[in-house]
């Protein structure tokens, strides 16, 4: 069949059945309605190492990251007070990342942070991170009076069984821990989407506290009601700042990136994102572009931050803001950088 | 609690229930722990979830510890592999 380049003034009703026409090959059809595609170029991503500083022991540097905030040694605007989450209220953040850490880093991975502007540590704090040493990836919030008072809940890939299996066929790791040589479930170029999202209850129970890699949800965490330590009270009036590829505050020497290690849109939604939200922005592993409504994506005004990294700002060592304005560019450290792929 | 550097093979003769963390070294060959047992056969013994953290973490093989990760990475019997 020749490829169709226009259909005009043909009613809806009239038209039984289109068969063997790829999407691509038709350039309009008047008096229709079109949905575009929920998928745009995307061809940036942050790259990093792991997090290093000199020695060991803790610093206030960020190594290998990229950080939105006005941090001490980053430059940068205040994140908006949107960022100001309690244990109270209901967020969710998803981003993109392509492992490159090898399979014997025996380390944490440290995805993401977010904590209070200019302090250390675990103060009005969110974390993700995946545990290398034992297969996890661990959801965490809390705060710090003095002592850390945190819920938080893990999952873990490499058990076939009981509450365990959900994860286990959701990451699609095997029995192999999860690296640049077995990166399981993959969307397009080799990157996994990984989406935890919270719901309005103080709990890191899996009913309010979720994971999901790709479009898959991991079920049951590992403590069925979370795990707590203390009384958790976040502060809603302290700015927030965030880091991604690496740990709150703190910059800890590691070893190990095979390949560079790659991130990419990095979002936050001031809502607890439904399952159906998550398969849409999932988008069958294409990336697409989250300030639209598409299909079950219907939570495009809860967008609170966006960070796509398709352009550089600043003298090339910026990363791009949200579409909008108003929310914080997030700065480059160490030996990050944008990468074309 | 107690905290130790021990061998594998002393890890692999120990009873589980009390373990609380666990951490490898690179080739498993040496492995850090915080137990409520007392361990006589042990390369090193801490008073401290810092004291250990401090000297797992100068030891390369070990890829760093953080004290923090004593208390909230915890060892279950059921889960390890």
């Amino acid at each position: 069949m020749a490829d169709i380049s226009k259909i005009i003034n043909v009613a809806a009703a009239n038209i039984g059945k289109v068969v063997g026409v790829a999407k691509a090959s038709i350039s309009k059809v008047a008096g229709q309605v079109m949905v575009a595609a929920a998928s745009f170029t995307n061809i940036k991503a942050l790259s990093h190492g792991l997090t290093e500083v000199s020695s060991g022991g803790y610093s206030t540097n960020k190594g290998d990251s990229v950080v939105a905030g006005n941090r001490s040694n980053a430059g940068g605007a205040d994140l908006p007070t949107s960022f100001n989450f309690t244990q109270d209220t209901a967020w969710s953040v998803s981003f993109w990342v392509r492992a490159g850490w090898s399979s014997s880093l025996n380390t944490n991975i440290h995805l993401m942070a977010i904590n209070e502007e200019n302090n250390g540590g675990t103060h009005n704090y969110f974390r993700i991170y995946y545990n290398e040493s034992n297969n996890r990836i661990y959801a965490q919030y809390g705060d710090n009076d003095g002592a850390h008072r945190y819920k938080q809940n893990f999952w873990l890939f490499h058990s076939n069984s009981g509450n365990y299996a959900a994860a286990y066929a959701a990451a699609g790791l095997g029995s192999s821990y999860w690296s640049a040589s077995n990166r399981g479930n993959v969307g397009d170029d080799n990157f996994t989407m990984i989406t935890v999202t919270k719901g309005a209850s103080n709990s890191a129970a899996s009913s309010n506290l979720k994971l999901y890699w790709n479009a898959v949800d991991c079920g049951v965490g590992f403590y069925s009601s979370g795990q707590s330590s203390g009384t958790v009270s976040m502060d809603a009036n302290q700015i927030r700042q965030m880091i991604v590829g690496g740990n709150l505050n703190v910059g800890r020497k590691k070893h190990g990136n095979s390949t560079a290690t790659l991130y990419n849109d990095f979002s936050w939604w001031d809502t607890e994102l439904d399952s159906a939200a998550v398969t849409a922005i999932y988008n069958s592993g294409a990336p697409m572009d989250l300030t639209d409504d598409s299909g079950n994506y219907d939570n495009s005004s809860d967008l609170i931050g966006y960070w796509q990294w398709e352009d550089t700002v600043g003298d090339g060592v910026g990363a791009s803001t949200v579409p909008g304005g108003g929310v914080a560019d997030m700065y480059i450290n160490g030996n990050s950088d944008i990468e074309e792929f | 609690m107690k905290y130790y550097h021990i061998t594998y093979s002393s890890w692999e003769s120990l009873n589980k229930d009390n373990i609380t963390f666990r951490k490898y070294n690179a080739d498993k060959s040496e492995v850090a722990i915080a137990t409520t047992d007392t361990i006589s056969n042990n390369i090193s013994s801490y008073n401290t979830a810092a004291e250990l953290a401090e000297a797992i973490d100068a030891i390369e093989d070990f890829n760093g510890l953080e004290e923090w990760e004593i208390y909230e990475i915890l060892y279950y019997q059921e889960i390890d592999d």
